[in-house]
This record gives C-alpha cells, structure tokens and sequence, in this order.
C-alpha cells in the first residue's frame, strides 16, 4: 500500500477493483464505514459477482473476468476527455511532459520493436525511450502539447477506450461505467480523495502487471498520490504477506527489493552495481543496501578484498525459477528435493492436480505447517495408491503464530511486534526455531563433509543464542555498526564500505532502541489524520504515507488543507507525516521530484520497462470465450505458454463458460480454518455459484449436484443458484460465469473437491503470477 | 436503573459472521454439523439451535432490477412485553433492571412454552431452555456483549437504549427506504434495528403478538398446580423443539 488502513478514514471515494474487501479484509471495512458515516465517502464496487462488498457500496458495476485494463482503459479515457484530471499535479509529479523517441508507435495490438514468433512476442524497447538532449537530460514539453509527449501519447492510446466498446468488452453497462468515472472522477478535486483497493483480482492475469499499471496511471491522473485517503493500495490476503515480499519471498528479490544477482548479467559485484544503481534518485544509495546485506550474511568473512562474499550469494541462471517453471521441472525429474514451508500448492498452486503429480517425482519432501495438508499428505490423496510413490516426507510441525514472538507487517507496512500468548503444544516450534535447528545441522554437515562448495554455509554469520531470540534476528535485520554492534537509526546510516550490516535496509530504525524498540510502540494518536506515527513503525523510516510531497502543490500548499501531510510555513516544510523528499529543498526545488524510489524522479503514466508494452493494453485471458475486440492479439503476447496443450480454443464449445475462483469470509487460504468446528458450521462445503438463467439452461436448483471440468480437470460440487450472478452481454452475445471456491481439499476435518485442478498453469509476462481469475469451463448438472 | 440494548445497524453489516463465532466462543458452545444443502446458500447453521443463539441470517432481495443481499443477525431481541416471561410455568426466566430477559438454567424444566410463546420463535430447547442472554456475565463487568465486541465495523452496538433509539432514527433519516425496528413493538425491543427495506424483507413483524397458547396457559396457571401443569403442557406440546411447522399458526 502507498497508505494506511488506518488512513482509510480520510478517503472521499473508494474504488475496489479486483477485490472483494467487506469478505476478504473484513476489518478494512470499520475504516470504509467510518468515512462513509462521518465525512458521507461513496463505495464504489467493480466486481464480477454481486458480494458482500458490493452489499455495502453506493455503486456496484459489474465485470466479466479478465477485462480490468479495458474496464480501467474506459474510465481513464473518460476523465481524459472530460477532463477529471488535476494537470497542476500531472505535469509536475509524473511523466507526462517527457518527449518519446519518433521511432516509438502502436497498432493492431502490438507496439514498436515487435518481433513476433506465433502468439507470442519479443520487444526491442529502443523505440520506447525517453529522448535525451546532449547532455545526457531528459526532453520534456511541459505544456503536454508536444505529440510526442507522454501526455499526447496517452491521450491517443486511450481514446479507442470508448464507453461503448468498454462497455462490449467488460459486459458493464455503459451508464454503469459513466457512473464509475464520474463519481471516481470527482477526485481530481484537489480537495477529494480516491482511494483505489485492490488485491488478487487485479494481479492474477496473464496480464495482470499491466491492470496494477492501470490503477497507477488513473490514480496519477486523478493526483490521488501521496495524500491522505488516496494511494494504490494493495489489500494483502494474508496477515504478514507484506513482510514475507519485504524479505524475499520471491525468487527474483533479495531482502528490501534488491533484485537478485543473475550470472550471465552480474558475474561480479562492481558488475552488478554498474548494471543495477542507478545515478539519480534513492536506489543510486543501492550499494550501501546491498553491501550491508552481505555484512549481514558473512559477517567478519565480508571484507572489500573478496567483495564482501558476493561470489558466495547464489546467482539466477537464464532459466525462469517461478512456482510454474519449478513444478513443470519437479515434473520432468529434474527437481529432487523440495522444502514446503507453510505453503499447499497442491490445493493452492494453479493445475493442482498436476502439481500433486510431479510432486511423485520427488526423492524428499521436507513440509513445515501446523497441520498435515494436502501437500505434505499428497501419498494419501484418496484414490492415489501409495505404495507406487517412492518420496519419503517429514513433517515438522509448527507452532501457530500466536503462539511465538515475532513481528508481523501488515499492508500498511506497519511492522508490529506480537508476543507469544501460549506455548505451542506438543513438538511444535517456531519457524525460526526449525530455521535454526536446519542450518546449523546442514552447517555441521558442511564442516565435517566439506562439499563442492561449503564457505557459504560455513562463512554464513549465524548466531541467534541457544534458544533462537527473535530479539536478535531483529537487531540483525534493524542494522549495525560492524565496530561494536551499535545499532543504527535508520538506513541513511548504512554505508558501502562494510562498516555497517543490515539485513533488510528498509527496515532500519524499527529496532533500533532494544530498551523501546519502534515496533513495539502503541501510543495511539490523541489528534491528528490517522498517521498514528507513535504506534509501532511502518517502513521505510516510520513513512506512513508514500510520496508525500505530492499531497501539497509546487508552492507547497497541501491540495486538501483538511488533511495536510505536509505544508510549507514560516520558511520551513509543517509535517504530519516523515517527508517523502529532502525536506531541506524549499517548495520549488522539490517540486518536480516528489518519487525519489524512481530515477526520473517522477511517477511513470508511461512505463518503458514493462514486458508487454509502455501503455496498458487490452488482452483478453490467456482462454476466453470470445475474439480480443481492441485487436487481433488474442492474448498478452509477452506471456511465456507452458502447457499449449492444456488450453481450451477461444469460444470453445466443450467449455463454454468463464470460471473465476476466489476465496469466503469463513475461511483462511487452504486448509487451516477447515481444522476449526465453528468455521466449518458456518462454511461446511464446497460450491460452485452460477446465475439463475444458467442453472435454467442446464437444468438445475440449488443444491442440485454439477460436474464442472476445464482442459485440466474436473470436480463435483453443490449448486449455487444465486440473483447475484448475472450473465454478461459480451459483443452482443451472454456469456455466463461459474464461480469458484478454492478452499477445499482432502486433508482436515472438512473435505471437499480442490477447485484449483482446473485452473490453468500460465502466468503474468512480468510477474509469472498465474491466471487464477479467468478461464474457461463447463458445467453439466450431475456427478458420479 | 437505565436500560440497555444492542443497535445491530443491518445497513453497516457485512455478513462476516464474526458475531455468530464470538457467541460460540464466549458461551462455549459446540459447532453443530451442517452441510450446504442445508440453505443452499451462504447461511449456516439453518437455525437458531441450543447451541447457536446468534445467527446471521443472508437476505437475497431484489429492488426492482436490482439485487440486494443484507444480514440480519437473529438472537432474542430481549423484549420489554415479553411472552417467555409471562408464560414460563417455573418462573425460570428473569427480567433484569436493563431489559435483558434471562433464563435461569438451574431452574428451567425444557418444558418449550417459552418458544412456543415468542413472538419471534427465539429460544430452543435441549437439556433446556437457551437463548441469548446479553453475555451478562460480560456487561455487569463493564465489557460489551461479546457479539458486539467482535464487530468489526461496529454494525453492532451496545449502550442505553435511549442514546441507541436516537443514533438509530439519524441513521435511519439518510435514506427514504430505511425503518428503524424495535422502537415500539411488544413495549420496546431491547435490540433495535436500522433496515435497509421493509420489514417484511426481514421477516420482522410490524405488531409482533405474544403466541396465543400464553392466554390459555394464563388460565391454566390459576388453576392447576404448577408439577402437573409442566407434565401436561409437556404431554401436549412435548419438549423438543421439532414443532417449527405449527408457529406461523401459533402466531397471530
């Protein structure tokens, strides 16, 4: 998030998007509610399915599944034309002024450096480059008249987003999308905030990078940025998803957003700091972060001699490493191991059934969860006969999060210190006692065993006390001094020369004084925005809101004084919140570089690092029921095909309809709330929703028993038959929607089928993040 | 003494559920087994049951073309008029200074009068007579009802009813097609509601009547003992609370 939860509470308009936030994030609606009672905020709810978010909002518009860059397209082009923007903000704080290289141009569906092989593309991004001067300064018109400035570019690329051909694409009504944009447009007030939610229902697309682009591009136009109630706010779906990204959960990241060192790219650290800092903005500090890092992986063994151990740091080969790319090699035989740490992609993981199959292939299986899940039990999966399986599992129970200390960070980026409220039953222990007690074994083995190449392991800077004190991996992670371990204040202490250690740069300052450490602070605020600044810490430096300064104008007067974050008075900058730029600049000097994160310094409406393309594009799903109607590429054509076999043809007859998959209030991801009576009483079984003139067609009542299958699989499940799901009117035609819940597998107290053995294994062309959110299916009533 | 009552402001209220857990949790009572055939819907357990006093109720609506859906959530409404009370042969239920209507579990008999008699077909007879009962146990030590507690965007309210009546009329003046409940039936509620549509959406009452069998038993009680009354209402209407088909007639 950008924002807060907490900050909610100044927004005037919410749009969600993507999401479904009363049923998935129930507690972000106090916030939604307290605007809507105290200041009269307006709920926007763009949604496939009527929910219990939409049961609250002022206006509900529906979506066909996979149409979110058209739908965002639509109502950008609307506030373009009509003009619901705030140029003062545009022309200042994003990219609209910049000049474009001439060679730079888009049609039929496929922009500049094209090279295309089937369906799918390979960019050459020169054309898609700023133009320099020769001095090396980027050309900028910022009258926005140049036809060649990203402004102008924008307008023409969004003006084919008409309502009536959004609105044939999407299958929401024209009013209804006239009613969005006027209603989400009315922000561009400076004084109004929108606040745009979104989470999974956004990002997982083969193209869902691009419909995270949409919301930043429309939330720039509107100058919603920066201020309070405003922001891109990402909802995450889990409690600390937020930490588990800042710490790398990913493949392709270090700890604090440092991408991980690839050989053919960065073969040594002046290499990898040559290609990877750049010279203006924040991340040109990136070699005192990464320099740090390495202090604190190697310790003492880092030294300016051996590059601070950067040969012992695993680098990426060419080959992709993501969650499809490793299940299709486990698949192949090629992966012998396979450590699951609170994870169940045999439930969670797209093509599920296919997951479980490769996961046959493996030598060993080492799982760490609080209850035995489908993962870890897929030996036992009902029908699958064990005794052909040769992989031998451990099962390392783990303790449930109250059940250690620790800190959390929430979407806010609030990093909040919890205490243990009990002791784990039986065996189970934290995640960082088993952490502990795996390295120092593997560690011991290294020592005795030597190996191809033990000094990483060996060298590796260890030492979190007999009992594993989370206290000290804190410190660790908060950043040091390397002459006598004081810790330091924040990150602008850390330097490249080895004199410092930091495990995660963002995070310094939440740990800093171990008598009063930042994160476990809980003053709330007595008056004041929401800003809350003395209740634990948010990263980066305690910053609650990003990109501050562009809440206030180039002479530094906030656009909205109610809820000012920071003002220029009495010669000096007035602040609600931590500075989000060199607060010793005056209102001038700072105008034109409030993201600093961004070497141009300004917000990109045009992205020229995308995989698919500067300007968001409307693709259809990787299978969709209809012809693309922007233009003749189908689907996003930078999007790597894994399985062509799996797919079913576009209108194919054999599966007729949409799937989309999505998860209930009641239960939490996979298996855990199916171990626990009360939630299974309110949420015992699987079910699948459809629309009454769907259940007419193929015969069925709620309750009634259907089979829906996908080119992957197929499962039985109760009928929904709800007013809540209507077909859409796509280009003349109905297309109709079956919903699904994931929730369900054969592990724990309540079984059901896996809904996931029928979604497909294809990812986002930036992100790999697969397309859970649309596909095609078919429904038949009946089972076995 | 000021009386008290809980604001369930059904335009505030998502259908999480948490109201329906924190009941089970505070009282500790047991999951029932359900299954979706049950409803067929999102709703579940089906009913009111020993061991569920609070329940959400899914209420799929349509408003023209327009499709609604809203949650109501089902407990005793803790009436000021209040049948159990007057019909209870044992003189097992209590009404406290505040409004709240307990049933004293050690001296109920699970004979069912009071479930035949509400008009809102509240209690539920196992072992005994159960229903909500304002987690006493919680307000007399300065904590709100564990239901309200938990309400994350506070739908849920507790406080005196007076100050509760009045916020709820203001909610209620935002919208033409809101009605405020509880506010005069059966001598007030001690829940009060704010309804995003006519009461009949919610299956609320306008008049609510006490069930006509408390007439009957009023005279009955005048002249027959109270062990044989118990045994021959309970011959007559048995004690288990498997007679929900009848209660529309019961109800006038």
């Amino acid at each position: 998030m950008t924002n807060h939860w907490n900050d909610y509470q100044n927004s005037d308009v919410f749009l969600n998007i993507g999401l479904n936030t009363a049923e998935n994030h129930p507690v972000s609606m106090k916030w939604i509610e307290k605007a809507r009672e105290e200041k009269g905020a307006k709920l926007i709810c763009v949604d496939p399915r009527y929910t219990r978010t939409a049961s609250q909002s002022d206006l509900y518009a529906p979506i066909r599944p996979g149409t979110n860059t058209a739908f965002l397209s639509g109502i950008i082009n609307y506030i373009l034309e009509n003009s619901l923007i705030n140029k003062e903000y545009i022309r200042n704080y994003t990219n609209a002024a910049y000049l474009i290289d001439e060679d730079y141009s888009f049609s039929a569906g496929i922009f500049s450096g094209a090279k295309m092989n089937g369906e799918n593309v390979e960019y050459d991004k020169t054309s898609w480059a700023y133009q320099y001067d020769e001095d090396g300064e980027i050309l900028k018109d910022y009258s926005l008249e140049d036809p060649n400035s990203v402004f102008q570019l924008m307008r023409e690329h969004y003006s084919r987003y008409d309502l009536k051909t959004v609105s044939n694409i999407t299958g929401c009504p024209e009013e209804k999308l006239k009613e969005v944009a006027e209603l989400f447009g009315s922000t561009s007030s400076p004084d109004k905030a929108g606040n745009l939610m979104y989470a999974m229902g956004i990002t997982q697309f083969t193209h869902g990078a691009q419909n995270v682009r949409s919301t930043a591009i429309l939330q720039l136009l509107l100058g919603n940025i920066g201020v309070a109630g405003g922001g891109v706010n990402a909802q995450r779906g889990q409690s600390n998803v937020q930490g588990a990204t800042d710490f790398a959960i990913l493949y392709h990241i270090l700890p604090g957003y440092m991408g991980v060192p690839r050989d053919y790219l960065h073969p040594s650290l002046s290499d990898y700091f040559d290609v990877e800092t750049p010279e203006s903005g924040y991340w040109s500090n990136k070699p005192k972060f990464f320099v740090s890092l390495l202090k604190a992986f190697w310790g003492e063994n880092a030294t300016a001699e051996n590059d601070f151990c950067y040969d012992y740091l695993p680098k990426l080969d060419d080959m992709d490493r993501s969650h499809i790319s490793i299940f299709q090699q486990m698949g192949k035989g090629n992966v012998n191991g396979l450590i699951s740490w609170g994870d169940n992609p045999a439930v969670g993981g797209p093509s599920a059934s296919s997951e479980r199959n490769s996961l046959r292939n493996l030598d060993w299986m080492v799982a760490v969860d609080i209850f035995e899940n489908e993962t870890i039990s897929f030996w036992k999966e009902p029908g699958v006969d064990s005794s052909e399986i040769k992989t031998e599992v451990f099962l390392l129970p783990a303790a449930l999060h109250i059940e250690r200390d620790g800190s959390i960070s929430n979407s806010g980026r609030w990093i909040q210190w919890r205490n243990k409220a009990y002791e784990a039953p039986g065996d189970c222990k934290s995640d960082l006692w088993i952490a502990d007690k795996i390295f120092k074994a593997v560690q011991a083995k290294y020592e005795e065993e030597s190996g191809a190449f033990p000094k990483p392991i060996t060298e590796m800077n260890w030492d979190y006390g007999e009992n594993t004190d989370p206290e000290l991996v804190a410190q660790e992670i908060n950043g040091s001094k390397t002459d006598g371990d004081q810790l330091v204040n924040s990150f602008a202490e850390l330097k490249a020369d080895g004199t410092t250690a930091s495990g995660c740069w963002i995070y310094g300052g939440y740990y800093s004084d171990t008598d009063e450490p930042a994160t476990k602070r809980r003053i709330p605020e007595k008056e004041g925005i929401g800003t809350n600044p003395e209740w634990s810490f948010a990263w980066p430096v305690n910053r609650r809101i990003l990109y501050n300064r562009a809440s206030a104008d180039e002479e530094g007067k906030p656009w909205n004084p109610d809820n000012p974050l920071i003002w220029w008075a009495n010669n000096s900058w007035q602040t609600n919140d931590v500075p989000d730029f060199d607060s010793s600049l005056d209102p001038e000097s700072s105008a034109r570089s409030p993201f600093i994160m961004l070497p141009e310094l300004q917000a990109r409406l045009y992205a020229p690092g995308m995989a698919e393309g500067p300007f968001p594009e409307h693709y259809e799903p990787w299978e969709s029921p209809i012809n693309n109607i922007m233009s003749e590429i189908q689907f996003n054509p930078a999007s790597k095909v894994w399985y062509p076999e799996t797919r079913a043809e576009i209108g194919s007859s054999d599966y007729p309809y949409i799937a989309t998959s999505y998860r209930v209030t009641e239960h939490y991801q996979t298996l855990i709330s199916r171990n626990m009576p009360w939630l299974n009483e309110s949420m015992p079984d699987i079910f699948v929703e459809i629309s009454k003139s769907l259940a007419d067609k193929i015969g069925v009542e709620s309750g009634d028993k259907v089979t829906v299958s996908s080119k992957r699989g197929e499962i039985e499940a109760a009928a929904c038959v709800t007013l809540r799901l209507k077909p859409f009117k796509i280009d003349d035609q109905e297309v109709e929607m079956v919903g699904l819940i994931w929730h369900w597998g054969y592990a724990g107290m309540s079984t059901g089928p896996i809904a996931n053995d029928l979604s497909p294994s294809i990812g986002d062309a930036n992100t790999t993040i697969p397309e859970f959110k649309a596909f095609l299916c078919n429904i038949e009533k009946g089972g076995s | 003494m000021t009386e008290m009552a809980i604001l369930n402001d059904v335009t505030k209220c998502i259908g999480c559920r948490a109201c329906q857990s924190a009941c089970k949790q505070w009282n500790e009572l047991p999951a029932d087994k359900t299954a979706f055939a049950d409803t067929c819907g999102y709703q579940n357990p089906a009913d009111l049951s020993p061991n569920t006093w609070t329940l959400v109720k899914f209420i799929e609506w349509e408003n023209n073309q327009d499709v609604r859906w809203n949650f109501l959530r089902e407990a005793c409404k803790h009436c000021s008029d209040a049948a159990c009370l007057e019909i209870c042969p044992v003189d097992a239920i209590d009404q406290t200074d505040e409004g709240f209507l307990i049933i004293n579990q050690d001296e109920c008999v699970a004979c069912g009068m009071c479930k035949e008699a509400c008009p809102y077909d509240i209690p539920r007879i196992g072992e005994k007579a159960t229903k909500c009962r304002f987690c006493v146990d919680r307000v007399y030590n300065d904590l709100e009802p564990s239901c309200v507690k938990t309400c994350p965007t506070s739908a849920l309210l507790y406080g005196p009813r007076e100050e509760l009546l009045e916020k709820a009329h203001e909610i209620s003046k935002k919208n033409s097609d809101w009605h405020v409940y509880g506010e005069e039936q059966l001598d007030g509620l001690h829940t009060i509601f704010v309804l995003p549509g006519k009461l009949e959406i919610f299956d609320l009452a306008k008049n609510p009547k006490h069930g006509r069998i408390i007439d009957f038993t009023k005279a009955l009680k005048y002249i027959i003992p109270g062990s044989l009354l118990i045994s021959g209402l309970k011959l007559i209407y048995g004690a288990d609370d498997e007679k929900t088909g009848d209660d529309k007639q019961l109800r006038s």
